[in-house]
């Protein structure tokens, strides 16, 4: 019964009503998949997780409880909203091909670029939404946890919390053009997971752990080594960690944003461009059998 | 013949299955002495803290600072390996978020007056330099420079930083600075009135009870300097071993520092003794 139900779902309808854009019909497909996958269970496990996060570890600081929460915050949105991305690119390409939904949803006058564009736009604009209303959660937190206890210097809920938002969404926007790049080649479904994890671990820890590695050297015998050879990773991945601008609203001062973020913002969107269209050639030359 | 051909697996499963449990009956006896107690704890170095925390340096500090707050033993002989595993956690969060408002704060109160002003001095340091809005890390590491290692010029310009920085406390400091250089600072007091108002500030009963310490061992110290003063007026001629005190009965006996790091007397004045980190040795031990 379910699985018919899917198979209809994924039926595209715009020979049906010429008149419905077929970016929508993919949005509406999405958050039909989106339910059924309990992907709305997630959702609200994140935001029970975020307030509670928030408040207990408000409870371990004695100078800067609201900050200490919405930094606790932030980390807790980088590290759920990929994986949410992840399984819904899970069930809206990986299971569409693995059970041969393709048949339907890739039949002519539907190009493959259109599908790739339809889905990927649907599961980035489900991700961005839940970053939405989960950023609007943890603002709320914070606030309340901020009128408990005087700071010398409260965290920023304005502008500042809203760049650091809009940073990080250029964030998901690369970790979800990773998943759909490893959604078409894999070969299972934990491969998808484990690889853009993967990816996102060492695009968001390269660049701080050659920091570290140059503040003290006391820790490997020949740090130049590993500095030089890491850095190398620098051509590979985009820099993640450098699009972590929280501290602008930590400690509410616009001093903290790096001064080449244009060009920081230019690059990562290129990146993610690149992966996409890596993406749509790789679906068009894939052979389904 | 034939029932064992056919239930050959079987007996050997139970023949496999019974040299398996001779093992874990011939097990040597389990040692049921108590093991000894260890108080310190490890400290994973600050990259690999930040790649267990997924490339997030901020959780990984915060992380790493409620540990260093929330596992410290009660038990007085736990004391040496609590300072020990402090000042290797608070560096450890010092360099992952050096911006980190509490580790500075309980650096400053926990490690520099626990005897590790030199490791609290550094935490200072990368705090003052993050955070460079703020005044109190250079006052606090102006105030610490002076009146641990007696170092003027240091403290006066950390100080004339801080008063920089100020908008409300730029007299006090800078005043505070002129003091130290004329050397007419009276030190003890000052700095015994600041301590008694951190520990009345600190929410935590535990952070409390840590700083009820700290305050008398700084009052051990007045104690020692009022009698040694008491000592000069009476007789004369400067203090050369801190026993005559006790033989002269100024003093009836020498005042017990409660964190067991003790006070020394070097070059005619009393002052705190300082761990010796490197060594993983105490004095009194």
């Amino acid at each position: 019964m379910r699985s018919t139900a899917l198979l209809h779902s994924s039926v595209p309808k715009q020979p049906s009503s010429p008149f419905t854009p077929p970016v929508l019909a993919d949005f509406a497909i999405c958050a039909r998949i989106a339910h059924r996958a309990r992907i709305t269970h997630f959702l609200g496990a994140i935001v029970i997780l975020l307030v509670i996060a928030c408040f207990s570890a408000a409870q371990f600081s004695g100078r800067q409880p609201a900050t200490v929460a919405l930094d606790v915050g932030f980390s807790l949105l980088r590290l759920c909203l990929p994986l949410m991305a992840i399984l819904l690119l899970q069930e809206l390409f990986y299971r569409e091909f693995d059970r041969k939904y393709y048949l339907l949803s890739l039949t002519y006058p539907r190009t493959r670029f259109a599908f790739l564009l339809g889905r990927g736009l649907a599961v980035l604009a489900c991700t961005l939404g839940s970053l939405l209303l989960l950023s609007l959660i943890l603002g709320l937190t914070v606030e309340f946890i901020a009128r408990e206890y005087a700071l010398s210097l409260p965290p920023s809920l304005g502008t500042p919390f809203a760049i650091t938002i809009l940073f990080m969404a250029l964030d998901l926007t690369v970790a979800v053009a990773v998943g759909t790049l490893i959604s078409i080649a894999a070969s299972s479904t934990s491969f998808v997971l484990v690889g853009t994890l993967g990816f996102l671990l060492c695009a968001r820890s390269f660049s701080p752990i050659i920091e570290l590695l140059a503040m003290d050297s006391t820790l490997v015998s020949n740090a130049q080594t590993y500095q030089s050879s890491l850095s190398l990773l620098g051509y590979l991945f985009p820099d993640l960690a450098k699009l972590d601008v929280r501290m602008i609203a930590l400690y509410n001062n616009m001093a903290f944003l790096p001064g080449n973020w244009p060009t920081l913002v230019l690059t990562t969107s290129a990146y993610a461009l690149a992966l996409f269209s890596l993406s749509v050639w790789l679906l068009g030359r894939r052979r389904f059998s | 013949m034939m029932l064992l051909l056919r239930h050959g697996f079987l007996a050997l499963a139970l023949l496999s299955g019974t040299i398996a449990a001779s093992g874990w009956y011939n097990r040597p006896p389990v040692n049921a002495a108590i093991p000894m107690e260890v108080f310190d704890r490890v400290v994973i170095p600050a990259q690999l803290q930040l790649l267990l925390a997924g490339g997030d340096r901020f959780l990984a500090a915060n992380m790493e600072n409620i540990r260093a707050l929330a596992s410290p033993s009660d038990s007085p002989e736990a004391a040496a390996d609590n300072m020990l595993f402090v000042v290797r956690a608070r560096g450890a969060v010092a360099k992952l978020n050096p911006c980190h408002e509490d580790n500075y704060y309980l650096a400053n109160a926990l490690m520099t007056w626990g005897g590790a002003f030199r490791e609290g001095n550094e935490v200072l340091v990368a705090a003052a330099q993050c955070r460079f809005w703020d005044e109190i890390p250079p006052f606090l590491y102006g105030f610490n420079l002076y009146f641990f290692q007696g170092n003027v010029s240091g403290a006066v310009k950390a100080l004339d930083d801080a008063a920089d920085r100020s908008l409300v406390n730029s007299a006090p400091f800078r005043k505070l600075a002129i003091m130290i250089k004329a050397g007419s600072f009276q030190d003890d007091s000052l700095a015994l009135s600041y301590l008694e108002g951190e520990r009345d500030h600190a929410k935590d009963v535990k952070l409390r009870g840590m700083l009820d310490k700290r305050v008398a061992r700084m009052r051990g110290l007045i104690t020692l300097k009022n009698a040694q003063t008491s000592y000069e007026k009476r007789y004369n001629k400067p203090l050369t071993d801190p026993k005559m005190l006790l033989e002269t009965g100024i003093l009836k006996e020498l005042p017990s520092d409660p964190l067991k790091i003790g006070y020394e007397f070097h070059e005619g004045r009393f002052r705190m003794r300082e761990v010796k980190i490197a060594g993983l040795e105490l004095p009194n031990k």
